[in-house]
């Protein structure tokens, strides 16, 4: 029997899912010390996704060591004239990223949103965790060059 | 139980896949094996850190020892270890007879540097002399004889000492200069002219606290650092003194075989200068290989710098003279005949056959350094036997798409690598079996080979006397019998009788050499006792014979006559100063159909005619003939193998 979670927009409170088949369990790259033991801190299950996917997404090919083909493009795409084409080459570099190394999340949509006047991008990504089949985690962030 | 460690894999991705491993028996942080988790990028960081100790650990291992060391400089300071210095480059040199006709005055003086040039494949190349000559006029011509010439560039470095600097050193800088043509000269001080030439000392055992000696260091980046001594072995040097360090930068060996030379500028203001190159240049090579260095180093070391062993002579031949392809070294005591208290060496330089006469005297003067007092060494010239195949292919036209032709192109080039790769070395024998394999193998269409042999060397005879020459092929001839039809023969030749006839020579079955004309296809004997054969040894005489010009080879104006004779035995092994190369140019190959095997065995009568020529032996047996009678399932017939 499937089993669906319903109602639970906030993907950030709801780290322990009783109902996984598997806890994913990762470091906090935040580093910030657990307020009560002073330890590292630990994401996990749609947290530990999210960051994932948000590291894959900022990693330039090139980056990591002896695997340049882990990465996507879109550091260098921000760099390229705002436009609906570029918006489109956007999502497709996001999808191609996670669907090729975070078999974790079954991507549904990604969206890239040009914000004109902030010179930014605003990318809506909707995914499912796999071992939480009936919830969409929806991960929204902003994509602004820098340098 | 705990889980095993593997500590031994070097790559990146086996480390982090060991890591992996290691992180799986904990469920602290499962989140290892996504690429896009924290926990990889922490792996990353760590495979990456351990991947670089562990190149760094292991080239530092490599780099530690002589057999595995990659980089130049390791090898380098390796082999200075055990005594060896890394040879430079070496410029090639020629010498020279240089004519001043239109001098004057009681003396000439040649400077240092003066320039000659020649031209090598359509690229000028510069040679220099490096000492001063003075001559005086012999019946009023000014002639410099055995001018030693040195391609390149002379350079000077000049060093002014500072003791105080303990880290001074006199390098020589060029990665092209050639050591062997250094000069180090110290002068006192820049207020006092005196000047000490400096010499090369390899051995300490002869050095005292006032020699004026150096030592010649292969150093860093192709470098050579010249050392001084320390007061103690060899006289050191004082502040202020001025070191002078000459030599030849060089182009290396892109000039070798230079033999037209021409001044390149006036020797002390005349112009009308004839020069005559008394011995082509030779001897330019590269600096010794990283591969050279690890091979000749511990052989150098094992000999001690004493020329003892046929090794040790290998070995210092090999540093002294850059350009061998191959070295063979043999006591008096093993010659034919017998030398004693001779050690012969023979070379073949990597270009040409022979070495010129001034090479020879260099390696020999170089020798007298090294070698036992009562033992002198001679350089004599390789004996090239030229082996002619006679190839005969039958290749099934069912499993390949080949032509006659193709085959034959093939079976030229297996030919010409065997050669190269098994043969044109002192000491390699010609193996009858592994070369007809190799033709075999050539192709999978090829069904079989009768493959036969002849051999032959060249004689250069002297055009202006009578001689007597002596060839020997050091193997046994074909002779089956007294009386056998001549196996030698030879290319054609005039003699002094003024008949103007095209001599030749042959054998008579019976030992002797004759001397032999034709007329209209007939041979008519002119001298039946010209020579002798020995047919067990290979040794070939002609006596008392007076050539006075010789008949084009292979269609090009010779100097030489060529003598072919058929070897007794397939197998043939080079003595001595022999080397064994085939001919490609003149062997036959003829590829042809099978038309036997589509019929297996039936409905076909036997014919050996293809296959073998009529009137010489065939491969398959070495020195006897015979006859077999094959009653298969077709006709019977007869068929000599």
């Amino acid at each position: 029997m499937a089993i669906y979670q319903t109602g639970r927009r906030d993907a950030s409170r709801t780290n322990n899912s009783a109902r996984s088949a598997r806890i994913y369990k990762d470091l906090n790259l935040i580093f910030s010390p657990h307020p009560n033991t002073r330890d590292i801190t630990k994401k996990t299950d749609i947290e530990a996704v999210k960051q994932s996917v948000k590291n894959l997404i900022l990693t330039r090919h090139y980056e990591r060591p002896f695997h340049p083909e882990i990465g996507s493009n879109v550091t260098d795409i921000l760099f390229e004239p705002m436009t609906p084409l570029t918006a489109n080459l956007l999502t497709k570099q996001i999808s191609e990223v996670i669907n090729n190394f975070e078999p974790r999340a079954r991507l549904v949509s990604v969206n890239a949103n040009p914000q004109l006047d902030r010179n930014e991008y605003e990318v809506t990504i909707n995914f499912y965790v796999v071992n939480i089949p009936g919830e969409l985690v929806t991960f929204t962030t902003f994509l602004e060059r820098l340098r | 139980m705990a889980e095993r460690i593997d500590i031994t894999e070097l790559d990146f991705d086996e480390i982090k896949a060991n890591l992996k491993t290691f992180l799986s028996k904990q469920n602290e942080f499962t989140d290892y094996d996504f690429e896009g988790s924290g926990m990889a990028v922490l792996l990353d960081l760590l495979a990456y850190n351990t991947h670089y100790q562990a190149v760094y650990a292991n080239m530092l291992a490599n780099e530690m020892f002589l057999d595995s060391a990659d980089l130049r400089n390791s090898v380098v300071s390796h082999a200075k270890h055990i005594g060896y210095t890394a040879r430079s480059a070496r410029s090639p040199f020629a010498t020279l007879t240089v004519t001043v006709n239109d001098a004057t005055g009681s003396t000439l003086t040649m400077p240092k540097g003066t320039a000659f040039t020649t031209t090598i494949d359509g690229v000028s190349y510069n040679y220099v002399t490096n000492t001063a000559r003075a001559i005086t006029p012999a019946n009023g011509v000014f002639t410099f004889s055995n001018v030693k010439v040195y391609e390149g560039t002379l350079v000077t470095n000049k060093y002014t000492v500072d003791t105080s600097n303990a880290n001074q050193r006199f390098l020589i800088k060029n990665t092209n200069a050639d050591t062997s043509t250094l000069k180090v000269t110290v002068q006192n001080s820049s207020s006092d002219s005196t000047t000490n030439a400096f010499t090369l000392t390899e051995d300490i055992t002869s050095v005292d606290s006032t020699s004026k000696v150096y030592f010649l260091e292969a150093v860093e980046d192709q470098q050579y650092e010249v050392k001084f001594g320390d007061g103690i072995l060899g006289q050191a040097l004082s502040n202020g003194n001025i070191v002078t360090l000459e030599y030849v930068v060089t182009n290396g060996a892109d000039s070798n075989g230079a033999t037209t030379f021409t001044n390149a500028s006036s020797i002390a203001g005349f112009t009308n200068i004839t020069v005559v190159t008394a011995s082509a240049s030779g001897g330019g090579d590269v600096a010794e290989s990283v591969d050279s260095i690890k091979f000749n180093a511990p052989k150098k070391y094992s000999s001690q710098n004493r020329a003892v062993t046929a090794n040790d002579y290998k070995a210092l031949v090999r540093s002294l003279y850059a350009n061998v392809q191959s070295i063979q070294v043999w006591g008096g005591e093993d010659n034919n005949p017998p030398t004693y208290g001779r050690v012969f060496i023979a070379i073949k330089p990597t270009s040409g056959v022979t070495l010129t006469n001034s090479v020879k005297d260099s390696i020999t003067i170089s020798l007298n350094d090294f070698n036992v007092g009562s033992v002198i060494p001679v350089i004599v010239d390789p004996v090239i036997t030229y082996l002619v195949p006679q190839v005969y292919i039958k290749y099934d036209s069912k499993i390949t798409t080949k032509t006659d032709t193709d085959i034959e192109t093939l079976v030229t080039t297996t030919i010409a690598n065997f050669s190269t790769n098994n043969l044109e070395q002192f000491g390699n024998m010609f193996r009858y079996s592994k070369f007809i394999r190799a033709i075999d193998d050539t192709d999978s269409s090829i069904l079989s080979n009768i493959t036969r042999i002849k051999m032959y060397q060249y004689f250069k005879p002297n055009t202006s006397g009578t001689n007597t020459y002596t060839i020997n092929f050091e193997n046994s001839l074909y002779h089956p019998h007294i009386g056998h039809t001549s196996i030698l023969e030879t290319t054609g030749f005039n003699t002094n009788d003024g008949s103007g006839r095209e001599y030749f020579l042959d054998d008579d079955g019976s030992g002797n050499v004759r001397l032999v004309y034709f007329v209209g296809g007939t041979k008519t004997v002119q001298n039946s006792a010209q020579g002798t054969i020995n047919y067990t040894t290979g040794t070939i005489t002609i006596n008392n014979l007076y050539v006075t010009a010789v008949s084009n080879v292979d269609g090009a104006t010779s100097t030489q006559i060529r003598v072919t004779t058929q070897p007794a035995s397939n197998d043939i092994v080079p003595v001595r100063q022999q080397l064994i190369q085939i001919d490609t140019a003149n062997m036959t190959i003829d590829a042809d159909l099978d038309t036997y095997e589509s019929n297996a065995g039936v409905g076909y009568t036997t014919n050996a005619s293809s296959y073998i020529a009529s009137g010489t032996t065939s491969s398959t047996s070495t020195g006897t003939r015979t006859t077999v009678t094959t009653t298969g399932a077709g006709s019977g017939s007869t068929s000599s193998y």
